[in-house]
């Protein structure tokens, strides 16, 4: 199954003394990839819905290698893991591509996304054209964020 | 024992679904892991010895509208190896918990950019904020 892929520009200011990407930056780098996809892609294939209001039940998040301020924005993929009837998972990677095809992989993450009824603030169930779009972006056994922390104990 | 940091909501913390925005509660716990590394770890590593993130997880469970009485959130640790510590948050207010989280932290020699053991100071200072999960 394909994987939806952003572009994500990086800022100056997304760096802290560390004089690398904060940490919390990644989380709002994923936003912007998942807003590119519920919100922008998805509402094309048939979901309208999912504009109107999903909210976030959970995030993981590993951190492999340190991500330095560049012009280039940085390649977000991000999949679907799991679509149940109420929620629905994302799995993301947050990484470099270069043209031999060789991956950096800055982080990797997932998510659960619980759609939601904005109006009478309440969950709602998965829509069928929800699911069908969601559906063309499973990958059920892809990366995931692993608590092994390498180098160190 | 768990430390506590008051943390202000800002007005722009709110997103276009009127609550504050999932992203936002990880700059909340950043700061109160900030705050309690200068009140209770200051002096127990050399200022190139810091600590850097390597995961982190989340449980939003309830959302938080503006409001000008700042949230709690207390920050404890949960697990101190030789040169990584676990650590756990609990966002809330007196009424209600808004989101659960936990962070793996590696300390870190800034200027060699490598892991490193933590100090006997480090390991001593944060083990009566010790509260292994049952």
């Amino acid at each position: 199954m394909p994987r939806h892929v952003s572009y994500v520009p990086l800022r100056w200011a997304d760096m802290d003394a560390f004089g690398h990407v904060n940490n919390v930056v990644y989380l709002r780098y994923l936003q912007e990839a998942r807003v590119d996809m519920l919100f922008i892609h998805a509402p094309k294939h048939g979901a309208e819905q999912l504009v109107s209001g999903v909210v976030v039940a959970r995030h993981e998040i590993g951190y492999r290698v340190p991500l330095l301020f560049r012009a280039e924005p940085v390649r977000v993929e991000t999949w679907v893991t799991r679509v149940g009837h109420a929620s629905f998972d994302l799995g993301y990677e947050v990484l470099d591509l270069d043209e031999s095809g060789r991956r950096t992989v800055y982080a990797v993450a997932s998510t659960v996304l619980v759609p939601y009824d904005l109006d009478t603030q309440r969950p709602r169930r998965v829509a069928a054209a929800e699911r069908a779009v969601l559906d063309a972006f499973l990958e059920p056994d892809g990366p995931v964020p692993g608590r092994t922390v390498r180098g160190a104990a | 024992m768990r430390h506590v940091y008051r943390c202000a909501v800002r007005f722009d913390d709110l997103d276009s679904f009127g609550h504050v925005n999932n992203v936002t509660f990880l700059e909340y716990l950043q700061e109160a892991r900030v705050d309690f590394g200068h009140r209770h770890l200051a002096d127990t590593s050399a200022p190139h010895e810091g600590t850097v993130v390597v995961h982190q997880s989340i449980d939003y469970l309830a959302p938080v509208s503006f409001r000008t009485e700042p949230l709690d959130v207390y920050v404890w640790v949960t697990r101190i190896g030789g040169s990584s510590f676990e650590v756990a948050y609990e966002v809330r207010d007196r009424d209600t918990l808004f989101a659960r989280a936990t962070g793996v932290l590696v300390a870190y020699n800034v200027l060699e950019k490598r892991p490193r053991r933590l100090t006997t100071a480090e390991r001593a200072a944060m083990d009566r904020f010790l509260e292994v999960p049952t």
